[in-house]
């Protein structure tokens, strides 16, 4: 059984204000991969996350992870007591 | 929905949306794989038929598995494997086409070595007289055959295919559009402000 692997890539496309379509352009796959890929329904190849990371200027851990990523909001909460 | 605000024509454009027709006319439009989960059961159910028809009425039974073979081809070129306009399929609609082009071919490996080993057997029993079966002997008989493994081949991949596309996504639309509300929330969120 193939481990489940979580991603937030629609968090950093929202955040570069990219649609599923410009992004897909961008990465060389089709529009519907970048959607199954959200939502955890695909698992990419090591080449098409690297081209993903590499679209965000982020490095792969930081997009994808064996563990759920955190909310957004628990982090800036954490953040904020931090300070 | 296109038509907010108007009742009429807010009912009239969800009549619409439960023919499917603009379901298919988005898909079509945005490139995304059509799936076809029941439609393959029809050439396939008439293969099956044609093939038992065959058995009994020599005659006329292999062109109905004919026909069932050319029925079946426009799936292929349609349906969840069908090539994007481009040309070039990614590697997930690369592994889609591949699986189902192994499951349909796995389906006619275990029909033609299952289908060998039975007719083989009953042939034998058959022989001394313990057992009544068709056996194929006529060149109409082998024909009906071919296309029978052919119709096969097309549907289960086909099938495969459109079973590996998630269900959630197969209506992808939402990308630079505002989420629908559901139905249900809708009539709440009616009722809420009405109230």
């Amino acid at each position: 059984m193939a481990k489940q692997i979580y991603n937030r890539i629609s968090l950093f496309r929202a955040e570069a204000g990219l649609s599923r379509k410009a992004l897909a352009d961008a990465v060389g796959v089709n529009p519907q991969t970048i959607g199954f890929l959200e939502r955890g329904d695909y698992t990419p190849s090591l080449e098409l996350a690297m081209k993903l990371a590499e679209r965000f200027g982020i490095s792969v851990e930081l997009l994808f992870s064996f563990r759920p990523f955190p909310a957004m909001a628990d982090v800036l909460r954490q953040a904020g007591e931090a300070t | 929905m296109t038509y907010r605000g108007n009742p009429l024509l807010e009912k009239l454009d969800r009549i619409a949306e439960y023919t499917g027709v603009p379901k298919l006319a988005r898909r079509t439009a945005q490139d995304a794989a059509i799936p076809l989960r029941v439609m393959p059961l029809l050439p396939l159910t008439l293969a099956i038929v044609g093939l038992f028809v065959q058995a009994h009425a020599p005659a006329g039974g292999w062109i109905v598995v004919m026909g069932a073979w050319i029925s079946a081809m426009p799936l292929g070129l349609t349906g969840p494997m069908r090539p994007p306009p481009g040309g070039v399929r990614d590697e997930r609609e690369r592994a889609l086409v591949r699986t189902g082009h192994l499951a349909g071919l796995g389906a006619v490996a275990l029909l033609a070595i299952g289908g060998c080993f039975l007719m083989g057997i009953l042939g034998a029993l058959a022989m001394v007289g313990y057992a009544r079966v068709w056996l194929p002997q006529g060149p109409q008989d082998w024909i009906a055959i071919g296309f029978f493994l052919l119709v096969v081949q097309t549907t289960v991949a086909v099938l495969v295919a459109s079973w590996m596309i998630p269900r959630g996504l197969a209506d992808a639309d939402e990308d630079d559009q505002p989420a629908r509300l559901t139905r249900r929330a809708d009539r709440r969120f009616r009722g809420g402000r009405e109230g």
